[in-house]
């Protein structure tokens, strides 16, 4: 397999003109072809294991580092599916009732999410105010699948939840994310969404989940597009 | 980084010719214009596989006084900032290292001038040795500074001829100016040509392609606009072949008075 | 297109399989060309100076003989400036600076324009030695031959040392002293990749010698008797060789630097230090020339006459030498050092026999011998260097102990008063002396472009605190740089934690503005600034990081994070 002189910079992440002193003071195993410089990845591989010097073998390097997750709102809640008319008189029970009935993945023990979601409402609560609480376990599940899930639960009567402006709570979010990067980037969209009134205001009306996910996809293009350009305006 | 041009004054007034055709270049094209202004009559240039010792004639060392002085005046003048190189390393005291960094550097025809080789006619084996070593095109001005409103490439077919047109092209993108690309048929038909070019991907970039099918190189070059700059690529041939046959390069310099812009076999373009 | 892929990767097979062969044997080939042209052209030198000396033999004693130095140097720098125009040095240090810093690069002409015009200075009579000539030459051999096979650097500069080895061993007919000098000297480092071409080239450029000039012991002699009180003596003639290298090596450089203050042209300048050392040479024959004879007659207890005169001599030999290479005439500095220490050492043993006459103290020779390879390394400060040429020329390897305390001695001592030695004085001072896998080095191959760092987010002048919330939500650094809005310079530069207190007061956020609460008098470098100041910029100011700006232009940030990862690379990649 060979390798030009761009490919091995990469590769040992280094500049292209590193390479190229290199190949001039003769540190780096290469030969010249044509006028141009090819290296042979395996003895390149080899190389670079004598010195210690790290190297990602070409594979590994296509693969990349692992890639940005890019999920979005809109597909967790949509695999988390939502619960209406969900009953009970406290924290305990209303967790019960939801997690028996949330649509979630057969891989799932339920027995233990709800043990796991009572430990981490010790530890305080998720109720973030406004009528909300955001259910979750400290840490990912062991058994967790690869995306993340949100469930929506609207409650029949809103309950006091314990929450932090001890205002009632009338709907839960239930996630369970795969790892904490994408429960904190899930967890920022949602607070995001939740700062804006009308959208609990609309929440309020416990609306089916149609409307509901057309309404949160609508507010996630927003984030994207500020996101958007404030890159464009900074040109990084 | 801005690209920049290294020019060596000579404080004459062929020199300040010289460096007005630099400047107008630099200009054109969007480069930054570094001036030496040599103290000894010699340096070195240290290329990746070789190095060269240029040695200058008398003439640019007359009136040091003055020089630096009429050069940034010059500079000026074109609207540029006047930029100063003052050597750091030296090999031995009297023998500055000018380093070759540079993305271009211009030379009169010959370095070491006699004033009969000033004009037509010969180029100096310093300047073909930097050219053969260089990572930069070298570009050989006009003895008398005209501007140059077009850009013509003559095209060989040889690898260091598409990486002239690919600067051609990139020249005339920065500078606005048009392009045209003259091919001399020898051994090889069209049709190779056509292929070279098509294997590189140019064919989009080419419109004006005037291709000599008859006659001999020397009178068709009279077809080279006046006004152009000619960019050719240089073959790095051996030192026997090129007293026995002489280069291309020569040949198309003695016939041709515009200012040249040579892309030798190390270039990177 | 599938041939096209398959004939490389055969050709590159077939490379490879020749690399495989192995980069070492293709160096010894190449290490023996080289050792056969550096040998060669030390035969050459040896013949020219040997034809030359003969051809003047008869002029040498009219009065007017103080002339012939005169012209021998004049025309010596007329033919090094004017007809080689090569930048006159000393050969030795060029050779040492291009392995440094230009990856042994020389020029094809200095591989023989030295032994011409050392031949003209040396045998006319100028006082200079014949081996930093054909240093000179054989290092550029070695550096052509390796251009010319398009070899890397670090190959490049194996042959350059190849060649130097060559040229010693073939002129002293001393391979050791070649492989030594060469190691020690001139590249400074000892690898078993560099090792075993020298080693051959050594061997090559001697037996070219032997076959061409016959095998002889240039100062042989009878055997020593040295009991123990004279190797405690000897203590004294390395105090006194290394003195007598100090004074050298000042004098030397002090004329180099008062005649160049002269302003004659370089000709006329060499020509008045050739007069000046032909009529030194009137009252002291011994100083001119290579001064080899001189050497023998010592060595073999022959030399006449009595103490005062032999240190007047030894001091005449030290003015000489350096009226003769300071002022532009050309040749090297071993065999003056030969002389001066045999002279020397002949001196000691005359006071020392005046003194204590009842003590039967060893003969001349000895402590000539000892005066060598005291000055020797003590002028050069390579210590085995002077240990392997002596026992080498001399052939005696029973006065081995002695000679390697005199040689430690002296050099120690000198390195104490005179820390540089002639050959690296101009380099040291300019930083030029850069030996393999040392901090310089490692530092001065690194340079800012290699190692800059551009993604920063650029930030204006003109916004405010509230526009920078969602940059810093982005980025990936904790400082910013600032431009102007209009002309795009740089103005200054903003940290995460200089902000970090008004970041979380919403009443601040629309009131400050980033022009207000940047850092203007941050430190920059510039592109092409040195990494060692860089480093020390960084230091002074204790800053990790610092912004890279050409010409008011921002253009990124290198760090000492960055510089760490890329210094451990360069130092595992040359230590290889």
């Amino acid at each position: 397999m060979h390798l030009t002189i761009n490919q091995v910079a990469t590769l040992l992440n280094l500049p292209a003109s590193t390479v190229q002193r290199w190949i001039r003071q003769g540190n780096i195993p290469v030969y010249r072809h044509e006028g141009k410089y090819l290296f042979l990845e395996k003895e390149l591989v080899k190389w670079a294991q004598a010195q210690g010097i790290t190297f990602a073998s070409k594979s590994e390097k296509a693969a990349g580092p692992e890639p940005v997750p890019d999920h979005s709102l809109v597909s967790a809640m949509k695999r988390g599916g939502v619960l209406e008319g969900v009953r009970g008189d406290d924290t305990s029970t209303v967790l019960k009732a939801l997690v028996e009935t949330a649509p979630l993945a057969p891989s799932i023990d339920r027995e233990e999410l709800f043990l796991r979601l009572l430990e981490r409402e010790d530890l305080s609560t998720t109720g973030i105010g406004r009528g909300v609480a955001i259910p979750h376990p400290r840490s990912p599940l062991p058994h967790a699948p690869a995306e993340p899930s949100i469930t929506t639960c609207f409650l029949e009567h809103p309950m006091d939840y314990n929450a932090i402006d001890d205002s009632p709570v009338f709907v839960l979010f239930l996630m369970l994310s795969p790892s904490p990067k994408i429960h904190l980037r899930l967890l920022a969209r949602l607070s995001y969404a939740l700062r804006d009134k009308a959208f609990i205001d609309f929440l309020r009306g416990s609306p089916p989940e149609g409307p509901l996910l057309s309404r949160v996809a609508e507010i996630e293009t927003n984030i994207d597009n500020v996101r958007h350009l404030s890159e464009l305006h900074h040109g990084s | 980084m801005k690209p920049q041009l290294l020019h060596i004054f000579r404080n004459t007034p062929f020199g300040r010719e010289t460096l007005l055709e630099s400047c107008y270049f630099c200009r054109t094209i969007g480069t930054e214009l570094v001036a030496y202004v040599p103290k000894t009559s010699k340096f070195l240039m240290y290329f990746e596989n070789d190095v060269v010792q240029v040695d200058l004639d008398s003439s640019f060392l007359s009136s040091p006084d003055t020089a630096k002085e009429h050069a940034t005046s010059i500079i000026r003048s074109s609207g540029l900032a006047p930029l100063f190189f003052d050597p750091k390393d030296f090999t031995a005291s009297t023998l500055p290292d000018i380093p070759t960094h540079f993305d271009y550097m211009c030379c009169p025809r010959s370095i070491v001038d006699l004033s009969s080789k000033i004009g037509l006619g010969y180029i100096g084996p310093r300047v073909r040795r930097i050219v053969q070593s260089a990572t930069f095109p070298v570009y050989i001005p006009n003895p008398v500074f005209k501007e140059w409103k077009s850009l013509a490439v003559l095209f060989g077919g040889s690898a260091n001829a598409v990486k002239a047109l690919r600067l051609a092209m990139r020249l005339s993108r920065l500078s606005g100016y048009p392009l045209k690309v003259f091919t001399q048929l020898e051994s090889d038909s069209r049709a190779d040509y056509d292929r070279v070019i098509k294997e590189n991907g140019l064919e989009d970039a080419i419109e004006d392609w005037t291709i000599f099918e008859a006659g001999k190189l020397k009178a068709n070059l009279y077809e080279v606009p006046h006004d152009a700059l000619v960019i050719l690529g240089a073959y790095g041939h051996g030192l026997i072949r090129q007293l026995a046959f002489g280069s291309k390069m020569e040949l198309i310099q003695t016939i041709l008075p515009n200012s040249l812009l040579i892309v030798g076999p190390h270039c990177a373009v | 297109m599938a041939l096209n892929v398959k004939v490389p990767s055969l050709r590159l097979a077939l490379l490879r399989a020749i690399w495989r062969i192995d980069e070492r044997l293709l160096l010894i080939v190449f290490a023996a060309i080289v050792g056969t042209g550096a040998g060669l052209a030390a035969v050459i030198l040896n013949q020219l100076l040997f034809h030359i000396h003969e051809a003047l033999k008869p002029l040498r004693f009219h009065w007017y003989a103080f002339i012939l130095p005169a012209c021998g140097a004049g025309l010596s720098a007329l033919f090094l400036g004017h007809v080689m125009k090569e930048g006159a040095g000393h050969g030795v240090p060029e050779v040492i600076y291009s392995v440094c810093k230009r990856g042994g690069l020389l020029r094809l002409r200095s591989s023989f324009s030295r032994l011409i015009s050392s031949a003209l200075t040396i045998a006319s009579g100028g006082s200079a030695g014949p081996e930093a000539p054909v240093v000179m030459s054989g290092a550029s051999i070695g550096s052509n031959i390796a251009r010319a096979f398009s070899l890397n650097d670090r190959q490049r500069t194996t042959m350059v040392g190849c060649g130097a080895a060559s040229a010693i061993s073939a002129i002293f007919n001393a391979p050791i002293a070649g492989i030594i000098f060469s190691v020690e000297v001139i590249l400074g480092e000892w690898t078993p990749i560099n090792l075993i071409p020298i080693g051959i080239a050594s061997v090559v450029g001697t037996e070219v010698s032997r076959l061409l000039q016959g095998n002889l012991i240039p100062f042989s002699h009878r055997q020593f008797h040295a009991s123990l009180l004279d190797i405690l003596a000897s203590v004294g003639i390395a105090v006194l060789a290394g003195l007598s290298s100090v004074l050298f090596t000042r004098l030397l450089n002090g004329t180099i630097r008062k005649s160049h203050e002269l302003a004659s042209p370089d000709w006329l300048r060499a020509a008045l230090g050739g007069a000046s050392v032909g009529l030194l040479g009137l009252a002291f024959p011994s100083v001119l020339g290579k001064g080899y004879d001189v050497v023998s007659t010592i060595i073999e207890n022959h030399y006449q006459s009595g103490l005062v005169l032999v240190a007047l001599a030894t001091l005449a030999k030290i003015v000489a030498t350096s009226l003769t290479i300071g002022t532009g005439g050309s040749g090297g500095i071993f065999a003056p050092c030969l002389v001066i220490g045999s002279l020397g050492g002949l001196a000691y043993q005359r006071g020392l026999v005046a003194c204590w006459p009842a003590v039967p103290w060893a003969e001349e020779g000895f402590f000539a011998m000892l005066g060598m390879a005291g000055v020797m390394s003590g002028t050069l400060q390579a210590p085995l260097t002077g240990i392997f040429l002596i026992v080498e020329v001399t052939g005696s390897y029973e006065v081995v102990l002695p000679l390697i305390l005199v040689s430690f001695v002296s050099a120690t001592l000198c390195h104490h008063l005179q820390p540089v030695s002639f050959y690296y004085g101009e380099l040291v001072s300019q930083g030029h002396l850069l030996r393999p896998r040392t901090d310089a080095r490692l530092l001065a191959d690194l340079n800012i472009l290699e190692l800059i760092e551009k993604d920063c987010i650029v930030i204006h002048e003109n916004m405010r605190l509230r526009d920078m919330i969602p940059i810093i939500e982005q980025a990936s650094r904790d400082c910013f740089p600032v431009e102007d809005s209009k002309t795009g310079d740089f103005l200054g530069l903003i940290h995460l934690n200089d902000i970090r207190p008004y970041l979380f007061n919403p009443g601040l956020h629309d009131a400050v503005i980033m022009g207000e609460i940047m850092d203007v008098n941050v430190p920059r470098v510039a592109p092409f600034d040195h990494m060692k100041d860089v480093l020390q910029l960084m230091d002074e100011t204790h800053s990790w990081s610092l912004p890279v700006v050409r010409r008011d232009k921002f253009m990124g940030m290198v760090s000492k994070g960055t510089i760490l990862d890329r210094y451990r690379k360069e130092l595992i990649v040359q230590t290889h």
